[in-house]
């Protein structure tokens, strides 16, 4: 698939910050990177590119604050995942009024919610300048609608772009990474890229494939791409040791036997070998329940591949079903115990991720159409075409006031991380944690 | 059918103190030697010897790991001069087998921790160990250094040093080994950063990273930080694996040859009198007492 030629929205200079620092995440490296790329199309020659990068100290800050309310710039773009724009913003405030503050557009993340005392402050010093949000999917766009009380048209929708010039499929790619791969067999190939975490659900994912496939009569290849990870789910104040989840893992596979199939860890690929990875399994499968999963990249590039994925119906996985017909969402529920997910529905996405990759075998068009499908909404010129659009209606938005939940959240996680709190939420039964993440689940009443 | 998440399944196993509640003075001490003495998990169990006050509460388990170095390990075999009642054995690193009484032999493995995989070409290596006399003696700095020299400096793009002080050493000479291994290292030409380990370690390509740990095994033999380190991809310089030795996982990359039956034909056990006396005379006055009170004697 070719990507579209380059495109110019207006001729007035704006400002793009972006990190030179390696991001902490994985995914924030690819979507802070792809981002670049779409506002590198649109606004070509001028765009002025700035360096706000984790190892400023505040002096480099600023000057990176003069620098910028010399250019006159007509907006500036956060784009980054960090560092945080709030200390950015405070300098810039002080060199500027507010009729004179460049239009501001922040691409949020995932962490929207643990960075909640800084945009408090942020959107409260914001009040008066003209600002845009972008959110990366619509789930999250409830969420942060839910926080903050707007002028129309503030928070918009803008997915994070795939580099579909890359997560793509081709039928010739799948057989010679089958070969190399050695996944040539019968056993039917089910991926997870990303972290493996708690926060992910790798364990329950592995446990749950083997039993639809073992009472299904089939066998099942386990294959998991990333590295382990020990955070946990330090909302809850559920906290690993070392090591920890690599040994759960390390002993259900242990207990898996030979005739249902086997898992495999592929390690941390670089991108060529993930790129085989997805183009070499049958499905993909990814339940986390992340707090930050506001987009998903794992599974994005997935599916830009082709693949029919079992996704968890929380946050922005939700946002991939929309107009594709190979994202199986499993809704999310919660009782007094926590999260859970039915054992039913689990079985009927991955019937028919099953069923969708046999018909892919016969046929490998129809996978090839499905990428293209995918890509159409989430590719690099697909983000270019949705902020292009957007950017069409002046932002004028403004942020009016923040939510009492929003605040008192704030000051939840400004106490957790003085770990004056042991825990941010004590339960997902809590009221205040059904309030800010009520958006993320599809169950939760008037969610849907 | 409700599917419970990984979430709230995990609640039940996450790591309890495995014997006694450790004292204040205690959580102090450890607290000293972070992040050294912090958990880990392990398919064997690690544990301090130190913290066990009955040797019975060690038969809830075939096999268990010792962290302790060697000052531990003697008060604990002072403590227990024979392991009456004890069904299961103990693994101590290999280094230290030489401490271990002759009674208590039979119960005795050893093992070392091993990387899986290593880099052809590190870019980087990560020197780190307690910059107090103590526990990080010049002479182990340069001991420690050789293991420098095996690693091909001409693709090394960086050196790390994380070298914390802490109050283990009143001596004029806390600082000598950092300043060792400064000196060395500038032999090389290396550009070598003092770093925090909690700083570099979201964000470094520890897969092309060799680990030099510069400490000596006076307290700890066994780190949570090399762990940390490890499991990330992070590579040891570390002898191929034994046909003696048995192998388990502690990561994708990482993990602890032992044997369970070790030879001890080849090492003499010395007398615990005379091997305290060896180790108290390079540890001063007021260490020794930290010392005793992580031993809880």
């Amino acid at each position: 698939m070719k990507e579209q030629n380059n495109k110019k929205v207006n001729s007035d200079a704006v400002g793009v910050l972006t990190s030179s620092a390696v991001a902490e995440w994985v995914s924030c490296r690819t979507i802070g990177a792809n981002l670049f790329h779409v506002y590198k199309r649109l606004f070509q020659e001028n765009l002025v590119v700035f360096d706000y990068n984790r190892a400023l100290d505040f002096d480099e800050i600023e000057q990176l604050a003069i620098e910028i309310s010399q250019k006159h710039l007509k907006t500036v773009y956060f784009i980054e995942h960090l560092p945080h724009p709030l200390e950015l913003i405070r300098r810039l405030l002080k060199r500027l009024k507010k009729s004179e503050m460049p239009e501001l557009v922040f691409h949020i993340y995932g962490d929207f919610t643990y960075y909640a005392p800084e945009w408090e402050e942020l959107l409260r010093l914001t009040q008066g300048c003209r600002v845009r949000i972008y959110c990366a999917s619509h789930r999250q766009m409830r969420l942060v609608q839910s926080f903050l009380r707007t002028s129309p048209n503030t928070i918009q929708y803008c997915p994070f772009a795939v580099n579909s010039e890359f997560y793509n499929f081709s039928e010739s790619l799948r057989h010679q990474a089958r070969r190399k791969l050695n996944l040539e067999g019968g056993d039917f190939v089910l991926l997870y890229t990303g972290r493996i975490s708690l926060q992910k659900n790798v364990k329950m994912a592995i446990e749950e494939a083997f039993r639809f496939f073992a009472k299904a009569r089939r066998r099942l290849h386990f294959v998991m791409a990333g590295d382990f990870d020990n955070l946990a789910a330090p909302f809850f104040g559920i906290h690993h040791e070392e090591g920890q989840y690599f040994q759960e893992i390390e002993n259900l596979r242990m207990q898996i036997p030979v005739s249902q199939g086997r898992v495999t860890w592929a390690g941390s690929l670089e991108a060529e070998e993930l790129r085989n990875v997805y183009h070499a399994a049958d499905g993909f499968i990814s339940l986390s329940l992340h707090h930050d999963e506001d987009f998903g990249m794992s599974p994005a590039e997935a599916l830009s591949c082709g693949l029919p994925a079992v996704l968890s119906d929380w946050g922005g996985y939700t946002s991939f079903a929309g107009k594709n017909d190979r994202a199986f969402l499993v809704p999310v529920k919660v009782d007094n115990d926590g999260h859970f997910f039915s054992q039913r529905d689990l079985a009927v996405a991955f019937e028919n991720t099953y069923r969708v990759s046999r018909l892919d075998g016969e046929q490998m068009s129809l996978r090839n159409a499905a990428a293209e499908k995918f890509s159409a909404q989430f590719s690099i010129d697909a983000v270019t075409n949705v902020l292009e659009s957007s950017m069409a209606e002046p932002i004028e938005g403004q942020v009016l006031d923040v939510s009492a939940h929003f605040k008192t959240l704030a000051k939840r996680i400004g106490l957790f991380r003085l770990r004056k709190q042991p825990k941010v939420f004590k339960s997902p039964r809590e009221a205040l944690y059904k309030k800010i993440y009520g958006p993320y689940f599809s169950t939760l009443k008037g969610r849907k | 059918m409700k599917v419970r998440t990984d979430w709230f399944q995990i609640l039940d196993h996450n790591p309890k103190n495995l014997f006694a509640t450790l004292s204040g003075a205690q959580q102090h001490f450890r607290a000293q030697l972070d992040p050294f003495l912090r958990d880990y998990i392990s398919p064997l169990q690690g544990f301090f010897v130190s913290s066990v006050r009955d040797l019975k509460e060690l038969n809830q388990r075939q096999v268990w790991l010792a962290r302790d170095g060697i000052l531990p390990l003697l008060f604990f075999f002072n403590q227990f001069k024979r392991p009456k009642n004890l069904k299961s054995k103990i693994l101590i690193r290999e280094d230290l087998l030489e401490c271990v009484p002759e009674a208590w032999q039979p119960h005795i493995g050893s093992y070392r921790i091993v990387s899986v995989t290593s880099s052809p070409q590190p870019k980087s290596v990560f020197v780190y160990g307690m910059n107090t006399e103590s526990l990080v003696s010049v002479k182990s700095c340069e001991v420690a250094m050789k293991d420098l020299d095996k690693i091909e400096i001409s693709g090394l793009e960086k050196i790390y040093l994380y070298l914390p002080s802490r109050r283990f050493s009143v001596k004029e000479s806390e600082h000598e080994a950092a300043k060792v291994l400064l000196t060395v290292l500038k032999k090389t030409s290396l550009q070598a950063e003092i770093v925090d380990w909690a700083e570099v370690l979201p964000t470094h390509d520890w897969k092309t990273c060799q680990i030099v740990n510069v400490q000596k095994n006076t307290v700890v033999a066994d780190d949570w930080l090399l762990h940390t380190l490890l499991t990330r991809g992070a590579s040891l310089v570390s002898e191929k694996m034994r046909n003696s030795e048995e192998f388990v996982y502690f990561s994708p990359f990482h993990g602890c040859a032992f044997n369970l039956k070790p030879s001890w034909k080849k090492t003499r056990p010395k007398e615990y009198d005379n091997y305290l006396r060896e180790h108290m005379s390079s540890v001063e006055m007021s260490s020794f007492e930290w010392f005793q009170i992580f031993a809880g004697k």
